[in-house]
């Protein structure tokens, strides 16, 4: 359309959008971002532990020997690739966020442990394995994390589809107030609507006029939210950085996460458009 | 153009406004429409300008059943009706040049000849150097001169006014409706609703008068195309 804007944007109907749509945007982003950092965390710890084993070795009589016989049958294993018995500092080390580092682990009988990588390609039989150290001696266990990982990635999955929830629901949320909003200009302008209207112009037509001031409105509020959003994240980010420990090292989130993420403000003025325009069509369905 | 047979209309469920309206209209006519206030002046107009359905009877408008066309078809058949407010409906967050090429954006007009088209119909109706001021600055009389600008410039087959004289003095209402004798001759069916009996009396048209929501007269006069008589 050539000319002026016919719907002015200076009705106090329509001024609160840009904001309820900036927080809707910094909500879906903070839930996105958790989503994505969790599925990323999620795949790194499945990777990483897929192809490692640890053997536990009870404190008993005997220890070094049987260490010594363990690492050696799981040295000829085929289907292994390393073979690393773990020092007592280094296990003491494992259990210093619970115990601290007094001198109380060195005089706690702590099981002998073993760590092991297995071949990715043609990893040994667990089984056949667990067999032949069981005939070295008693107290012999293989540990796969299996129960340990599956517990984990049940948790972080069950996590994703919450955030999932969220996000569905930001998505209700928004399009509910858009439609409150739309409704409220669309009965600031009936006049201009119902002028139009008997000129000839067409639903699309007006409906268009809505739905580029809904999408401009949408936009602005989804840049405010992104803004705010990537000035918290940046904060958490620091925040995971000084928490040193297996986990938490691996909630970031990729270039494409980040992508996505950006993409939100636009994503928000479509949503944001879409339903203006369903809404002003609805609207304009009752007039003759 | 316009045929109505036994036309009624009613808000909700309310009385009906108008009776078994029957009229005809032919191209190129000119009528004034007459009645006190409340008689449902302005609810016969909406329904020519297609802004009312009727609750009964059958309407015909450019040789569309109004009842039956399809509601997309409808905007096409507005197009070719011109209308002018009392209130005037001018747009004042709009240039009055804005105000006038409406019509001929809502169309997809060519912009260039929106702007030549605009200009030349604001010079004759004697505001050419006011293009960009904003419809709240002109008098009462301007912003009649500008309505009907907007209502003829995409040249309407029929120019519907309602009460265009109720809020000017005689010598300018004598004017406009001089002015929408010069647009009749053109070839546009012209409906002036009016209830100032002086300034009727004074031209020759036929004469539609709405009385109880009814359509008085002698009925065969108003069918009669070309009419110039008066009515009623």
């Amino acid at each position: 359309m050539a000319g002026p804007d016919l719907i002015p944007d200076s009705e106090g109907a329509g001024r609160f959008l840009p904001w309820v749509v900036a927080v809707m945007v910094f909500f879906a982003a903070l839930a996105g971002a958790a989503g994505l950092a969790l599925n990323q965390a999620t795949g790194t710890w499945r990777n990483d532990l897929a192809n490692t084993i640890t053997v536990e070795i009870s404190p008993e009589d005997g220890d070094l020997a049987r260490v010594a016989a363990v690492t050696k049958a799981l040295g000829e294993t085929a289907g292994i690739e390393e073979v690393r018995p773990l020092a007592v500092a280094e296990i003491a080390k494992l259990l210093q966020p619970w115990l601290g580092g007094s001198n109380l682990i060195s005089e706690l009988p702590l099981p002998h442990l073993i760590d092991v990588r297995l071949s990715p390609n043609q990893p040994a039989d667990l089984s056949l394995l667990a067999k032949r150290l069981a005939a070295i001696g008693p107290g012999i266990r293989i540990d796969d994390h299996k129960i340990w990982l599956g517990k984990l990635i049940r948790l972080s999955q069950s996590l994703q589809w919450m955030m999932l929830a969220c996000l569905a629901m930001i998505c209700f949320a928004t399009c509910s107030v858009v439609i409150f909003g739309t409704r409220a200009a669309f009965a600031a302008h009936l006049e201009v609507v119902k002028l139009l209207h008997v000129m000839g112009a067409r639903d699309g037509y007006i409906a268009r006029l809505f739905l580029w001031r809904a999408m401009t409105m949408g936009l602005k509020g989804g840049l405010i939210g992104l803004a705010v959003t990537a000035v918290a994240l940046f904060a958490l980010s620091r925040l995971a950085a000084d928490l040193e420990g297996p986990l938490f090292g691996n909630l970031t989130l990729t270039p494409l996460g980040l992508l996505s993420l950006a993409t939100l403000p636009l994503l928000a003025a479509l949503l944001t458009a879409l339903t203006a325009r369903r809404t002003v069509l609805r609207e304009l369905s009752r007039m003759p | 153009m316009i045929r109505f047979e036994n036309v009624g209309v009613r808000y909700g469920v309310g009385p009906e406004v108008l009776r078994d309206i029957n009229l005809h209209i032919e191209p190129g006519s000119f009528y004034f429409l007459t009645g006190a206030s409340g008689a449902g002046k302005s609810s016969l107009l909406k329904l020519m300008y297609l802004a009312l359905y009727p609750s009964r009877g059958y309407m015909r408008i450019f040789g569309e059943d109004i009842v039956r066309v399809h509601r997309r078809n409808l905007p096409e058949l507005r197009r070719r009706i011109g209308v002018v407010f009392q209130d005037f409906r001018l747009l004042s967050h709009l240039s009055i040049f804005d105000n006038v090429a409406l019509p001929l954006r809502i169309a997809g007009e060519d912009e260039q000849r929106t702007r030549n088209n605009v200009s030349e119909l604001l010079d004759w109706v004697g505001l050419g150097a006011r293009l960009n001021d904003s419809p709240d600055t002109l008098s009462g009389g301007e912003q009649q001169r500008v309505a009907i600008a907007r209502a003829v410039i995409s040249k309407p087959s029929l120019l519907l006014a309602d009460e265009p004289t109720g809020n000017v003095d005689d010598r300018i209402a004598y004017r406009l409706v001089r002015l929408f004798e010069e647009l009749h001759r053109s070839g546009t069916a012209v409906v002036v609703a009016t209830h100032n009996d002086a300034l009727v009396r004074r031209f020759s048209h036929p004469i539609l008068v709405l009385e109880d929501s009814v359509l008085r007269g002698p009925a065969d006069d108003v069918y009669d195309a070309g009419d110039t008589g008066k009515i009623g």
